[in-house]
Parts: C-alpha cells; structure tokens; sequence
C-alpha cells in the first residue's frame, strides 16, 4: 500500500508528462510558450528603446555672456536637444513648457562666466579658481533644467544629455583655459594637478548609479523579461476550461487522480518552460542588447522561476472558476498584461507612486518579478535585498495554488 | 452487500430540473446491468451519481461499499467509467492514453507493458498503437475509452451509451468484450438507447422522467405486455393510412411501422375481427396478419405509454 504522498508525487508526474505531451503534439502552442516570450521581449525592447532626437529645448540665458553663449551653443549641437528659442523670463518658460512646445528648459543664472577666472597678473590665482571648478556641484552650478516628465524616456534622456554636456562644457573650458597659460608655466606642479582634477568628470550630483552609461534600454529589459514570463500563465489560464471543452475532464476526474496533483502537474510543465524561457531571455538581453549580468545566474533562474509559479497559480485560479476558455484567457491577459505594464514601474517609477498603491503595486506579483529582475540584473545585488519581493511571490503562490486547491472539485456541474 | 445500492437517490439541477428521481437500485455482484430509457431520462445523471463525480441533492449511493460522497476517491479506485462522449486525449495515441492511465495507477515496468498489450489485443486496437485519439473511428475510441477503463482491473463498470454512434459490426465486438468482462465477474451498469443490447442484460431497468418505472430480467419484462402484438402486412402505398386507421381502433395500446410491416400492440388477439373492418373501410387490403413475440421495445412503449395515461 502506497502512502498518499507518494500517490500525489506520481499523480503530478502523470499529469505533467500527458500535459507536455499536449503541448509538444500543438506546434503553434509549443512555439508559443517556448519562444513567444524571448520574441516579445525582442521586439518591444526594440519599439521602446527609440533613439530619443532634437527635444524641444528652450533657454532663459540671465548671463548672457561668451559663456552661456557657448554652452547654448553646444547643447544645441547635441543630436538630443535643439534649442528653439530663448525666453525672456520664467514666466515665458512656464508658459512654453505649458503649451508644450518645449519639453526642456535651460536656465542660466547670472554668474557662469563669473566661474572662469577673468584674465589677470595673477596666473597661479587662475589655476587654483580652475581647479576649484573640478569640485563645484551642482549646488554652486548657476546652471538649472526644467524638465517635462510626462514622457519619462525622453525626458530622462533629454536631462541626462543637458548635464552631460554642461559637464564636458566645463571641463573642456577650464582646460583650453589652462592650455592658455604661458608654457613655462605648464610643467608647474599646480598646473598639472589642476589638470588631473579636471580629467574625472565633475561631481555634478544627477548621476544614475546602477546604470551609469545612462542606457534607459538598461531599465526597460529586466522589466521586459518579468513582465513577458506572464506570457505562459496565460496559456495555464486554458488548460482546465479545455479539458472540460472536450470532455477529457470527465474521464479525468473519475480516477482517483489527487486534485492536488492534477493541478501541480498541469503547472509543473509551465514552470520548465518559464526556466527555459529565462535562460533564452538571459541569452538575448546580454547577446542582443548588451546588458551586464551583474547578479548570481543560478539565483536569478531560481528567483524567476519561483515568481513564474505564483504567475502561474493566478493563471491556474482563473482557469478554475472561469468555466470557459476565451473567458479565461481574457481575464488573464487584462490581470497581467495591462496593469502589468503600469505597475510594473516600466512607465511610472514606483517610488513616484504614493504609498498606499506602491503596497498594492509590490503585492501584484509581477511589480515583484520586475523589481527581483532589476535588481539582480543590473545591480547584482542578492537576497538580501530582494527577500520582501521573494516572500510576496511565495506567499502569492501559495495562497493562489491554495485557492485553487479549494475551488477544483473533482466533480462535474 | 450489493455492489451498487442506491437509496432514494436524487439529483436536482438548479433551474429545477430533476434529472432522477427518488432511485432505489441494488445491483449484485457481477451482474451486467442495462440501464434504457428516452434522452433525457436520467441515465448519465444516474452513472455519474455512481461514479462519485457529480453530488447527489437527495439520498445515499454506495459502489463497492463505499459512499459516493463520502468516500468518492475510494469508489473512484474500484470503478472504471466510460463517459457518453469521447473522454480520452483527441491529441495523444493509443498508446500515450493508455500510459497516461497506467500513470495515474501506478503501473510501471513489465506489468504495465504486459497490461497494455493484453488490453490491445482485447479491444482490438494492437494495429493502432501510434495513432491519435482523434483520428479514430468512433468505434475504436468507444473501445479505447473501454480498455482506459480496464486498466486497473475495476470490479464495477459504469458504461454511458458505449455503442451509439458505432457501425453495427463495433458494436457487436463490443458487447463481445463485455460479455468476456462480465464472464470474469465484472459488475457492470450499461446506459443503452438500445433494445436488442437490453436483451443481453441479466436485468434491466427502465428509467423514465427520472424514475425507474420497471426493473426487471428482460423475459419477465416481455411477460409485463397485458396484450399480444400483432404484426400487420397491408400493400406499401397504403402503409400511411393503414396505421393511421390502426391508431384510432379502440383498444390498440401502439402502432410502430416496420418497412413494410406494421406492429401493433393490442389488449388482446379479438380485436382481429374489428381491425380488418377498419381497413376495410378505408379500402385497404389486408394482406397478412399474424401475432409476433413481444420485443423489448414493445414492452417499454407500452409501459411508458401506461404511465402517461
Ligand atoms: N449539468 C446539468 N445541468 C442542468 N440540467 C442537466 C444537467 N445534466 C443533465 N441535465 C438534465 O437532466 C435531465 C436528464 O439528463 P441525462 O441524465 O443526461 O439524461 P440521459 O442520459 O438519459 O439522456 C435532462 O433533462 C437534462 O437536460
Ligand atoms: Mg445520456
């Protein structure tokens, strides 16, 4: 006589193996689950990462000095921003940032030209000022950005561009200055340190940390791999509607299959898939877009798949107590995909959210997914960052799997 | 003990249907059992109360001493049910279903190959090992679902409607491999829209509106026909009104059209005089008239026929 444990282990694994059966007898099914989510993850990657050009730039130039003209200049040269015009005050600013017709804004304050060193007799003087500038932050900066968030790529984009191009307006600045010097003086000890400080880029403070090549295509992949894993719970969202359709469920349900195990076994196969899924994915995110991995592989395999088994368990709730097929896979799609997309922090970071729908956006599991692929994706960070993200899946799953236990009678009507 | 005892047994769907009534059933062990009766009588409702796959609303069941609610899991390991509609994988073949089964049981290794070759060659499917559920006739997947059933030796089979849809030579093997099951003293339970299969039951019961209106062997079943049949031979063109004319004699219970006969069922075998003034009167010809013995479709006409009266 068996124990019931091992009945419900070799249950799991009789109806895993008919349900990999299934899907290895439908081709379209079998390229579905096994590549849809790589092939997603490709081409909405790619329709998103689009090369932000000429955003709509306007300057309130206080200075107006060779200075800020220089530095107009060059942030118009940029392939990112193009300068439209130039506003009178902040009130003009406002109003074009109102009216959209600019989406960034550059505000010179009175004192850029001042940062130089203005010629004079005392050049050690000069090369201390320039070296000074090395340090000077954006706090002491005269130099401000107004930004239009309301599209968050470009917009991150757009900014990234101005300070990057503030930066290397400074520093190239205060090195043609110090070139300027007479060359007796270049072999000064001053002027030579002076020229050191300016070689690291200056410490201007809005500086990405986990992504510092600024890439939003960076952000967008892990996102992208989390939130396409939900593509096979969508596909487990069918399978007890189609055995009810074609009247397996009634053959089914008269042997002593445990209901426990008819439920793991149809998820079992699913969650090899997702596994394979986030290999392929792996693959493609480092092969095809050139993202680090900068966390452990086999944690992030782990994690992934823990997180397609709570997507699963919805998937499989939904298609417990939805009777009919279309029915089911419309609920899904709605559950995971749409909000998936917004609260999922691909759009609309998380941390803009108030508190209250950030409780409720990290409890939907794929908030949870995305948040564990980011993390150990590009910061290579561990559990000890992610374990709240991991008991949310965990206890999603298992209250799900739970349910569905509760809801699957091994009865018909 | 009864291998299936039902008491009062009841099922109600919402909406009000009552799809059986108040069934009391004992059937023993290794008994093969029909159970016939009109679409919509209750027979699937019935074999599904018993399969413990659907609860009853009233009354108790118990297969192989165990209670279909209660103990539904265990009834389910002492069963082998064959739903009315295909209930085997259209996507995966002979052999894969089969596997899945043995799967589900348990069955592994030598035994299990030697089951499946055993239940082939006895369904006759040996030649269609590799070929999809889907892609066989109806009478190979009618005894497909039968040897899926057989797999873990039930003692009691539950059979919904096993033949329809299946050429008369199916269906003959068919009732072959039941006969070879019920020798090895299997009990069987047998839905069947048809007579000719009721005849091969030890008993059979009627159902009617949820009820069972008789429970009987077929022989005493035949012997509940108070009147005779009559078998009536008139010329073809004159078939339609012949029986039209039959319906409206006093004392005719039924009038069934056989090709070119017309089977009448009659209180009594004095009516010969009035009936042959009937056709008379119409102008057609009697060309033959003889008593015939009752079938067990008569039998069941007149008794539903009798109730609704
Ligand atoms: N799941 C159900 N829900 C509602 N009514 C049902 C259901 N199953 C059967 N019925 C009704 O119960 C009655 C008996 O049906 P059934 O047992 O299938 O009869 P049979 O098998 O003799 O044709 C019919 O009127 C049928 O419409
Ligand atoms: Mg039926």
């Amino acid at each position: 006589m068996r124990t019931h444990a091992s009945n419900i282990i070799r249950h799991t694994f009789a109806i895993a193996r008919k349900e990999i059966w299934h899907i290895i007898r439908d081709p379209i099914s079998l390229f579905l689950v096994g590549f849809g989510p790589v092939i997603m993850l490709i081409i909405i990657s790619y329709a998103f990462a689009v090369e932000v050009r000429d955003v709509p730039t306007l300057v309130l130039d206080l200075d107006r000095t060779e200075a800020s003209r220089e530095l107009i200049e060059r942030l118009d040269a940029t392939e990112v921003l193009d300068v439209i015009g130039t506003a009178d005050d902040m009130s003009g600013v406002e109003r074009a940032m109102d009216a959209r017709m600019a989406r960034v804004a550059v505000v010179i304050d009175r004192g850029l030209e001042a940062m130089f060193p203005a010629p004079s007799g005392d050049l050690l003087g000069m090369v201390a000022q320039l070296a000074a500038l090395a340090q000077v932050g954006d706090r002491g900066l005269p130099v401000s950005y107004i930004v239009d968030g309301t599209e968050p790529i470009s917009a991150e984009t757009a900014i990234e561009t101005a300070i990057k191009e503030t930066n290397a307006f400074l520093v190239e600045r205060a090195r043609a200055l110090l070139d300027m010097l007479p060359s007796s003086m270049q072999n000064l000890p001053e002027v030579q340190r002076a020229r050191e400080q300016l070689e690291t880029p200056i410490a201007l403070e809005v500086i990405t940390h986990y992504n510092p090549e600024e890439k939003t295509l960076w952000d967008l992949v892990p996102a992208m791999i989390a939130i396409v894993l939900t593509m096979p719970a969508m596909s487990v969202a069918t399978v007890i509607a189609k055995e009810r359709d074609q009247g397996t469920l009634e053959f089914l349900v008269a042997t002593p299959a445990a209901r426990l195990a008819i439920l793991t076994g149809k998820m079992l196969p699913y969650v090899l898939i997702g596994v394979f899924n986030v290999l392929l994915m792996y693959l493609a995110a480092v092969g095809v877009f050139g993202l680090p991995f900068r966390g452990n592989l086999l944690l992030y395999v782990a994690l992934m798949a823990l997180y397609e088994f709570a997507c699963l368990a919805i998937g499989l709730f939904f298609s417990i107590v939805i009777p009919n097929q279309e029915a089911a896979l419309w609920v899904s799609l709605m559950f995971f995909l749409f909000p998936g997309f917004f609260l999922s922090g691909m759009f609309f970071p998380i941390v803009a959210m108030p508190l209250e729908m950030r409780m409720e956006a990290m409890s939907f599991p794929v908030s949870g997914g995305v948040f564990i692929s980011r993390s150990l994706f590009l910061q290579g960070v561990g559990l000890d960052v992610v374990w709240w993200a991991v008991g949310i899946l965990i206890y999603v799953g298992a209250i799900m799997l739970a349910l569905s236990v509760l809801f699957f009678k091994k009865r018909i009507a | 003990m009864s291998m299936i005892h039902t008491e009062a047994l009841v099922r109600r769907f919402r909406g009000g249907v009552i799809a059986v009534d108040g069934l009391d059933l004992d059937v023993e062990e290794g008994e093969l059992f029909g159970i016939v009766g009109p679409d919509g009588a209750g027979k699937t409702t019935t074999l599904r109360l018993l399969a413990a796959i659907m609860k009853p609303t009233g009354g108790i069941a118990t297969v192989a001493g165990y209670d279909t609610v209660r103990e539904a899991e265990a009834v389910k390991r002492e069963i082998g049910y064959m739903p009315q509609q295909f209930g085997l994988y259209p996507d995966l073949s002979v052999e894969e279903n089969l596997n899945f089964v043995c799967d589900i049981f348990g069955l592994e290794g030598e035994e299990r190959r030697r089951r499946i070759d055993e239940l082939l060659g006895f369904a006759g499917l040996s030649e269609f090992r590799k070929r999809r559920g889907g892609h066989l006739s109806g009478g190979m997947q009618k005894k497909l679902v039968l040897a899926s059933a057989l797999i873990h030796k039930p003692r009691v089979l539950l059979l919904d409607e096993p033949t329809t849809g299946v050429d008369p030579v199916a269906r003959r093997q068919f009732w072959e491999m039941l006969s070879e099951l019920h020798s090895g003293g299997t009990t069987i339970v047998v839905c069947t829209p048809y007579m000719d299969e009721a005849e091969r039951c030890n008993r059979v019961g009627l159902m009617y509106e949820g009820r069972m209106i008789v429970c009987d062997t077929p022989a005493a079943l035949k012997r509940m026909l108070p009147g005779v049949v009559l078998a009536v031979s008139v010329p073809p063109r004159a078939m339609i009104d012949a029986e039209q004319a039959l319906r409206r004699l006093p004392g005719v219970l039924d009038v069934q059209a056989y090709g070119d006969r017309i089977h009448l069922i009659a209180s009594g075998p004095e009516i010969r005089p009035e009936l042959e003034a009937v056709l008379a009167a119409e102008g057609i010809k009697l060309l033959d008239l003889r008593p015939v013995p009752p079938r067990m479709e008569e039998a069941f006409i007149y008794m539903i026929r009798s109730r609704g009266s």
